[in-house]
C-alpha cells in the first residue's frame, strides 16, 4: 500500500506551508528516516524524513508552491510497488475524500439548519469535488477561503449540489479555530505578583509535561514540538520570569531562584501539576535539573537539552552578542550561532525576539540572568554531581554539532543510572527545532515509555 | 413640505402624470390611436368616448383640448414618425403605441430616426420624446398583444426605457420621462392598471436610471421587472416563512440601468435571480446576469438563476399562458434551489 505524504503541521499557527526543495524526485528510491524535501512555515524551514522506505511516485506540491496544513504533497510506494498514473490519482481522490469526510463530522455537529418546517436537516451533499478533481466551491466561497486561510478541500458543501458556499467556509474556519482554542489555551498566570506567560494544551487527564526554554528566549522556541506533544500528554510551555512576555521584575535570576520560581508557578497553576515530566533547554535544562534536586518528588522524567549545568565552556561570542543592546541584525548573527544550518533564521522569528528583546526591564533580565548563570563567559552552576545521583530517568539530547555548548557534556549523562544520550546528527544548539521530528519522536518515546523503575 | 398622498389605481396615476405635465408644460402633446376615443364630439356623450383603449387617458381632452390631444389613424409608422418630428422641432410629444408588439411597423422611426438624433446631428438636434405602451401577458389577448419585448428597446442606443411596477413609480417615471430631453419608452404592464397603491400628489418626478429596493432581505437579491416585482414580493412572503430572506430589487429603468444598486444587493446577499416576464435570449435579465458576473463575480456564492418566459410567443389557450409568466412557485422553487 503507497503511502501518502502530507504537508505537516508544526506550529499551532501553521496553516500552509511552502515547498523549499524536494531532496528527492520522482522514481528515486528513498530510506524510511532520510530526508526527502524542505518545507518552511512562518518560523522556521525544516526537512521531513520519509516515513516509510521505497519509491518517490509522485510529487503533488512542486518546490516553490504553498499547500495547506494536512494536503497530500506527495506519494510513496513500497518496494516493487506498482501503481499507474491513475490510480495514484484515484488513491489521492480516496485520501482527500478521506479528509473531507473527516472535516466535514466536524462541521456536521456544528450546522445549525435553517428554520424549515419542511427540513430539519442540514443538507450536506456529498462530493463536492466534480470529476476533474476541482473542488466545487462558488466564487465568493473561494475568495474568503483564501482570506481565512482554509483549505476548501477539507471543507463540507451544503450549497446548491453540494457546493462549498461562504457559510461552510465560514464555519470551516470557525470550527478550526474552536479546535485549535480547544487544544490549546495562552494562559497569564500570577506567581506572587508577577505575570507569568504561559501556553497550555493536550487533554486534560494526560501525563504533565513542563517545557522550560533557554537563555534569551521564550516558549515559541517549542513551537514545532508542542503540537505533537499536546496530542499525548498535558502539556505547559512557560516564558520564564525576565523573559519573552511574562513580568521581568527586578529579582534572583539565577538558577537556584528560577527553579523555585518554576516550583511556584507550578503551585499557581489551575489543575494537578504537582508531579511532572521537564524538557529543559539550554540554561532551561539547568533549571529543570536544579527542580529535579531540589523537588525530587515533585518529577517523573527529566529531558535536558543541550543543557547548561553540565560543564564548563559556552560560546562567549553568543553571550556577548545576547548582552548588547538589541538589532535586529544583531539578534540574526546571534541566531546563527543556534544552528546548524544558519538558513534556518528566519526573519519572523528574528523580529519576534527582537520585539520581546525591547520590551521594558528586557535587557536587565537578560544581562543579569546571563551574569548569575554564565558570568564571565563561563558557565557559573555545575550540576553534574546532581545528575549523576539523580535517581529519575534522564534523557539528553544534544545535537553533534553544538556551538554554544559543547556535545561533549551530553557524555556526563552516560554516567546517569537510568540515563540515555542521544546525539542528533546535523544540528546545532537546537536539536528541536532544527530536527523537530526526530526529537518529537524521540522524546515523545521516552517520555511515554512504561516506567522501569 | 409634507407631501399629500392619495390612493390611486396605477392607471389614474399615469394620468395624473400627463395631466401634471401637460398643465405645466404648454409644449406637452398627447397623440395616439383613440387617446380622446371620441371624447367631445357632439354627439358622442363624453361617458361613452374610449380614452385610451383601456381608458387611461380619459378626461384629458376634455381638459386640454383637442388641439394637445389628439386622436391618430391606425398608421403607427406615421403618428410615431411625427411624433419624432414634432419632438425635434420643439413639441414635448406624449405618443401612445397601443401595444408594444405593434413596434414592428413604427421600428425604423423609433430606432433610426428618434434615438439616432441627437448622435446624427453632433448633439445640436434632440428628441424630446415620450412613448407610451402596454406589455405583458395574462389578459387572453394572444400572441400579438401580450409581449414584454423592452429588451429590443433597451439594446439599442439612444432610447431610455422606464417599467414602472407600482402606481407611485407609474406616475414619478412617466413625469421623469416627459422631461427628459431625449427618446424615453415608458412600457406600462395592463395587468398593473387595475393595482392601487399611494402616491404623491401634484408633480412627482422620477428620472430614468434609479432602481428602488422595493423589499429588504439578506439572503438573497431578486432583481424583478415591472410586474414581477409583484410576483417577487409575493414569493419573499413565502420565503420568509421558510426563514429565507430575499431582497427585491426594482431596477424601475433598464436604459439607462442602476448598476450600484444591483451590485451592492449582491455584496450583501452574495446571491441573484433575475425574473423577467421578456423572453429569454439576448434580454435583460441576461444583461443584468451578465453585469453581476463580470463585476461581482467573487461576490457570488451560488450561480445566476434567471426565471423568464420561455422563449416563444404568449400562447392564447389561458393554462398555457398562466404557465408561461414566471409565478410566485417558479420563484420559490428557485430561490430554493439556490439557498439548499
Amino acid at each position: 500500500m503507497a503511502t501518502i505524504l502530507n504537508m505537516p503541521k508544526w506550529g499551532l499557527s501553521m496553516k500552509t506551508g511552502l515547498i523549499v526543495e524536494w531532496l528527492k524526485k520522482a522514481g528515486e528510491a528513498v530510506q524510511q528516516g532520510e530526508p526527502i524535501v524542505e518545507i518552511e512555515s512562518e518560523k522556521a524551514t525544516n526537512e521531513v524524513e520519509a516515513p516509510v522506505t521505497g519509491m518517490m511516485r509522485s510529487i503533488e506540491i512542486q518546490e516553490g508552491d504553498s499547500a495547506p496544513v494536512g494536503a497530500a504533497i506527495a506519494v510513496i510506494t513500497l518496494p516493487g510497488e506498482e501503481l499507474s498514473d491513475k490510480q495514484v490519482a484515484e488513491l489521492l481522490r480516496e485520501d482527500a475524500e478521506i479528509k473531507r469526510q473527516r472535516a466535514e463530522m466536524l462541521t456536521r455537529q456544528r450546522t445549525t439548519p435553517k428554520a424549515s418546517a419542511a427540513d430539519t436537516s442540514p443538507r450536506v451533499v456529498r462530493a463536492p469535488t466534480s470529476s476533474g478533481g476541482r473542488v466545487n466551491a462558488s466564487p465568493a466561497a473561494r475568495r474568503l477561503a483564501q482570506e481565512l486561510g482554509v483549505d476548501l478541500a477539507t471543507v463540507a458543501g451544503t450549497g446548491p449540489g453540494g457546493m462549498i458556499g461562504r457559510e461552510d467556509v465560514q464555519r470551516a474556519a470557525e470550527e478550526a479555530e474552536a479546535v485549535s482554542s480547544e487544544e490549546a489555551e495562552e494562559k497569564v498566570v500570577d506567581v506572587e505578583g508577577v505575570a507569568i506567560h504561559c501556553l497550555i494544551a493536550g487533554p486534560a487527564d494526560a501525563p504533565r509535561v513542563v517545557f522550560v526554554h533557554g537563555l534569551g528566549g521564550s516558549y515559541e522556541t517549542w513551537s514545532l514540538n508542542l503540537p505533537g506533544f499536546a496530542e499525548q500528554f498535558r502539556i505547559c510551555a512557560l516564558d520564564l520570569a525576565g523573559a519573552g512576555s511574562s513580568d521581568k521584575p527586578a529579582m534572583d535570576y539565577s538558577v537556584p531562584s528560577l527553579a523555585d520560581f518554576l516550583a511556584r508557578f507550578l503551585d499557581a497553576l489551575d489543575g494537578e501539576w504537582q508531579r511532572v515530566s521537564l524538557v529543559g533547554h539550554s540554561l532551561g535544562g539547568a533549571i529543570a535539573l536544579a527542580f529535579a534536586s531540589r523537588y525530587p518528588e515533585r518529577v517523573e522524567r527529566l529531558v535536558l537539552v543541550d543543557s547548561a549545568g553540565l560543564g564548563s565552556e559556552i560560546d562567549g561570542e553568543v553571550l556577548n552578542l545576547m548582552r548588547a543592546e538589541p538589532t535586529t541584525e544583531g539578534i540574526r548573527v546571534e541566531l546563527t550561532h543556534f544552528f546548524a544550518h544558519s538558513g534556518l533564521v528566519q526573519q519572523a522569528l528574528v523580529e519576534e525576539l527582537y520585539q520581546q528583546r525591547i520590551q521594558p526591564g528586557a535587557r536587565e533580565a537578560l544581562l543579569a540572568t546571563t551574569e548569575a548563570a554564565f558570568g564571565g563567559n563561563r558557565q557559573r552552576i555545575d550540576l553534574r554531581e546532581t545528575l549523576v545521583s539523580l535517581p529519575k530517568e534522564v534523557l539528553v539530547v544534544w545535537g553533534n554539532v553544538d556551538g554554544v555548548i559543547p556535545v561533549a557534556h551530553a557524555q556526563e549523562a552516560r554516567l546517569v543510572p537510568k540515563g540515555k544520550v542521544e546525539i542528533l546528527e546535523g544540528c546545532g544548539h537546537c536539536p528541536h527545532i532544527e530536527r523537530a521530528d526526530v526529537f518529537n519522536k524521540l522524546v515523545m518515546a521516552f517520555l511515554g515509555a512504561e516506567a522501569s523503575l | 413640505m409634507a407631501v399629500a398622498i392619495r390612493q390611486m389605481t396605477y392607471a389614474q396615476a399615469i394620468n395624473d402624470a400627463i395631466r401634471m405635465e401637460m398643465r405645466r408644460d404648454p409644449r406637452v402633446i398627447l397623440m395616439g390611436e383613440d387617446v380622446a376615443g371620441g371624447a367631445t364630439i357632439a354627439h358622442l356623450q363624453d361617458d361613452e368616448a374610449w380614452g385610451g383603449v383601456l381608458g387611461v387617458t380619459k378626461g384629458l381632452v376634455q381638459e386640454f383640448g383637442r388641439n394637445r390631444v389628439l386622436d391618430t389613424p391606425i398608421t403607427e409608422a406615421g403618428f410615431i414618425g411625427a411624433a419624432v418630428g414634432a419632438a425635434s422641432t420643439g413639441l414635448r410629444p406624449i405618443a401612445e403605441l397601443m401595444f408594444v408588439d405593434f413596434f414592428g411597423v413604427c421600428w425604423d422611426q423609433i430606432f433610426d430616426q428618434g434615438a439616432k438624433l441627437r448622435y446624427m446631428f453632433g448633439g445640436k438636434a434632440s428628441c424630446p420624446l415620450v412613448i407610451r405602451t402596454m406589455i405583458g401577458a395574462g389578459m387572453g389577448a394572444a400572441g400579438q398583444h401580450s409581449g414584454c419585448h423592452y429588451s429590443v428597446f433597451t439594446h439599442m442606443p439612444g432610447i431610455k426605457t422606464v417599467v414602472p411596477s407600482t402606481p407611485a413609480d407609474a406616475k414619478g417615471l412617466l413625469e421623469g420621462a416627459i422631461r427628459d430631453d431625449d427618446l424615453v419608452v415608458v412600457f406600462e404592464n395592463k395587468m398593473l392598471y387595475n393595482v392601487s397603491g399611494d402616491v404623491p400628489e401634484g408633480e412627482y418626478v422620477i428620472p430614468p436610471g434609479k432602481a428602488d429596493i422595493k423589499r429588504e432581505g439578506i439572503d438573497i437579491t431578486i432583481v424583478a421587472i415591472s410586474r414581477m416585482v409583484h410576483q417577487a414580493l409575493e414569493a419573499a412572503d413565502t420565503l420568509q416563512a421558510q426563514g429565507i430572506s430575499a431582497e427585491i430589487v426594482d431596477p424601475r429603468s433598464l436604459s439607462p440601468l442602476d448598476e450600484d444598486t444591483i451590485l451592492d444587493s449582491v455584496a450583501k446577499t452574495h446571491r441573484l435571480i433575475v425574473v423577467d416576464e421578456d423572453n429569454p435570449r439576448c434580454s435583460v435579465a441576461t444583461d443584468i446576469a451578465a453585469l453581476v458576473a463580470d463585476k461581482a463575480f467573487s461576490e457570488l456564492d451560488a450561480p445566476i438563476k434567471l426565471v423568464t418566459a420561455p422563449h416563444t410567443p404568449v400562447p392564447f389557450s389561458p393554462p398555457l399562458e398562466q404557465f408561461y409568466i414566471p409565478s410566485p412557485e417558479r420563484i420559490v422553487a428557485t430561490v430554493q434551489e439556490l439557498t439548499g
